[in-house]
């Protein structure tokens, strides 16, 4: 007669099963998990800002006992400080840096997709108002046109 | 010997065995972030967590001869995920037992195990190899490619890819692509669907 599996064995079969099926965690490269994870509906900034107060909670352990953090745990937090944390010295001050104006580039290029297909209007304003001469107008008019193409660019980039 | 290696990209790394520790979830019929396994509170993200946690101080200690960084933890939390499963006081429930036929045994204590039909189980459960089986078949009716996929490892025993891809004469490539829309489609839940 047929042994009845046990319950590990049961789970181990479907682990293989599991495997064959999804495949080998190495398969997910970062951006299939990155999608995954919004497809599960989390944020990853979110997720590594928990994962950086958990790791930062266990090396409160070892600064208590005044002992050196483990090279990893301090790898760990290194990387997983959060941007907003103050920048201990000139390397993450640059590092922060670059990162909110990226962040600021990202914003500029949803723009095109902001107008949805209307002409902007433009506005002047000067510092110092006085009568404007032709030259000033011609001016306006010139960076007017630019700043219209320059949208139409970014907009049909958008498009593709 | 001394084994020197490469420090992983922690940002990365934490995201690939979240996502996997949500497959594992999803797997079992707990779907989304904020699954927790039932009577532990536990989520994908604290299997995770602990993992990294035991990596980072040295209890769990990886060689490269002996496979990749995210195999060896994705391992370490699926062995967590089965050692939560046996803790988890799920395995005898009070539940309404509609064979009742006297008396005020309307709360009956039954194994989920007795259910013939393993959806009106709670989403947790257990699941044997067949009903695994029959759960990825059905949820697949409206995929035909992703079900022979499925068909090819359940009843050809194809074991890798290459095995899949022979079996149903298409490249090496299509395979991994099939196994990339089976995971999403786990994760989003509509694949091991119990309710």
């Amino acid at each position: 007669m047929e042994k009845k599996p046990n319950s590990r064995e049961v789970k181990n079969r479907i682990t293989k099963l599991s495997d064959r099926l999804f495949g080998d965690p190495e398969e997910v490269d970062p951006t299939e998990a990155d999608e995954l994870l919004a497809a599960a509906g989390m944020d990853t900034s979110e997720l590594e800002n928990r994962m950086y107060s958990r790791l930062h909670q266990e090396a409160q352990k070892y600064w208590m006992k005044q002992e050196p953090l483990p090279p990893l745990l301090k790898k760990a937090l290194a990387d997983l400080r959060p941007a907003t944390a103050p920048a201990r010295n000139e390397s993450e001050l640059a590092q922060q840096a670059k990162s909110s104006v990226e962040r600021l580039c990202e914003a500029a290029k949803l723009l095109p997709a902001l107008l949805q297909g209307q002409t902007p209007t433009f506005a002047t304003a000067y510092r110092r108002k006085g009568e404007l001469t032709d030259t000033d107008k011609e001016l306006i008019e010139q960076t007017k046109i630019e700043l219209q193409k320059k949208l139409r660019k970014m907009g049909d980039k958008n498009d593709v | 010997m001394e084994n020197t290696q490469r420090e992983p990209d922690f940002r990365i790394l934490i995201r690939r065995l979240t996502a996997f520790a949500l497959r594992l979830f999803a797997e079992h019929g707990l779907a989304g972030a904020g699954a927790v396994l039932p009577g532990l509170g536990v989520s994908a993200e604290d299997l995770a967590g602990k993992v990294l946690v035991e990596y980072c101080e040295g209890r769990i200690k990886h060689h490269s001869s002996k496979g990749s960084l995210i195999t060896l933890l994705c391992t370490a939390i699926r062995n967590d995920f089965l050692d939560a499963i046996d803790r988890a006081p799920h395995k005898r429930e009070r539940v309404p037992d509609t064979r009742a036929d006297d008396g005020d045994e309307d709360s009956k204590e039954r194994d989920l195990n007795e259910y013939s039909n393993p959806c009106e189980r709670e989403p947790f459960v257990v699941l044997d190899e067949k009903t695994y089986q029959d759960y990825v078949l059905k949820s697949l009716e409206d995929e035909p490619e992703l079900k022979e996929v499925c068909e090819a490892v359940f009843f050809l025993d194809a074991e890798k890819p290459s095995d899949i891809a022979e079996a149903l004469g298409i490249p090496i490539s299509e395979v991994h692509n099939r196994r990339k829309r089976l995971r999403r489609r786990l994760i989003e839940y509509r694949l091991v669907r119990l309710s």
